[in-house]
């Protein structure tokens, strides 16, 4: 089966330039501008070391105003957009995060989107590290099921 | 007859070589028929130095990765209808492996579109980077001078 065509290039487009923007806005501490990229009661995770939970943009601000100098810079690739059967929007996209040393970090985030009055925006994003191997708390192995890309959630995308 | 890619057809293939990286690195057997074709050959190296003719071969490959194998992230892909009508994406990878340290080349693919979609029918993989001083770089043409007719299993 064949996901049905929801998704538009506009809204392909949006996606992509607001995945984009998280790196933008926060490796710039662009704390006004972290509303274009998260939703108001948005939820971010990390898994790294012992984990932390950010519950909402006011959270997210706060976060990203404490952050250290030396927090790396992140790239994001690879973004894959996944449609369940009842609608919702995944995404599931590669981090490149570049420190200070020039090391490099790679990991995975699972992203659900919204669209929103001001356009698509990232409702919940948990970021899981991959290589190097690092401290992390782990996931149960059903949590990433929901964005396994299948011939059911990776839909053909909507042509005029 | 010229073919016309729309930014729908780039959408779509752009997110089947982002695919690449999610279903082989964490050695998703299942989700590679939505990468490459069935009859996809996957060359990797000069020679090349390694060949998989079949998404079978290439899922037994998948399989048996080591946990070493660098994760794959596809980038500054550029998309081209060559003059056979066959559409060719140039990209780069960087691979990151459990050090943190980088690798680095070039996926040269020819995509095929199917009634489900995009898929890779023909991938030639190129590392660049590390590499011996001196040694330099495989330049490839591209479009690739190859007609799938010729190459992928009949």
């Amino acid at each position: 089966m064949t996901a049905e065509s929801t998704l538009t290039a506009e809204d392909v487009a949006g996606i992509h330039d607001t995945l984009a923007r998280f790196a933008h806005v926060f490796d710039n501490d662009e704390i006004a501008n972290l509303d274009r990229v998260f939703t108001d009661d948005a939820v971010i995770e990390n898994t790294i070391g012992g984990g932390y939970t950010i519950d909402g943009l006011a959270s997210a601000r706060q976060f990203t105003g404490r952050r250290s100098p030396d927090t790396p810079d992140h790239q994001t690739l690879d973004i894959v957009l996944l449609v369940d059967e009842g609608g919702t929007v995944r995404a599931r996209s590669r981090y490149i995060a570049t420190l200070i040393d020039g090391e490099v970090h790679g990991g995975d985030y699972y992203d659900i989107l919204e669209r929103t009055a001001r356009g698509w925006r990232i409702k919940y994003r948990v970021s899981v590290p991959r290589h190097p191997i690092l401290d992390r708390i782990e996931l149960p192995a059903e949590f990433a099921e929901a964005w396994r890309p299948t011939a059911a959630n990776v839909p053909r995308f909507a042509r005029d | 007859m010229t073919k016309v890619l729309s930014p729908v057809d780039l959408a779509e293939i752009h997110r089947t070589l982002a695919l690449f990286a999610h279903v082989f690195d964490n050695g998703d057997v299942a989700g590679l028929d939505l990468v490459f074709t069935e009859d996809v050959v996957v060359e990797i190296g000069v020679g090349p130095a390694r060949a998989f003719r079949g998404i079978a071969e290439f899922a037994e490959y998948t399989r048996g990765k080591s946990a070493a194998t660098p994760d794959h992230h596809t980038l500054n892909t550029t998309v081209e209808v060559d003059e056979y009508g066959q559409v060719q994406a140039r990209s780069r990878y960087l691979g990151i492996n459990p050090a943190g340290r980088l690798t680095g080349g070039e996926f040269l693919d020819i995509l095929r579109e199917t009634p489900a979609g995009w898929r890779i029918a023909y991938r030639l993989s190129l590392p660049r980077a590390p590499r011996q001083p001196e040694a330099g770089v495989t330049k490839v043409e591209f479009p690739l001078p190859v007609r799938l007719s010729e190459v992928v299993a009949p």
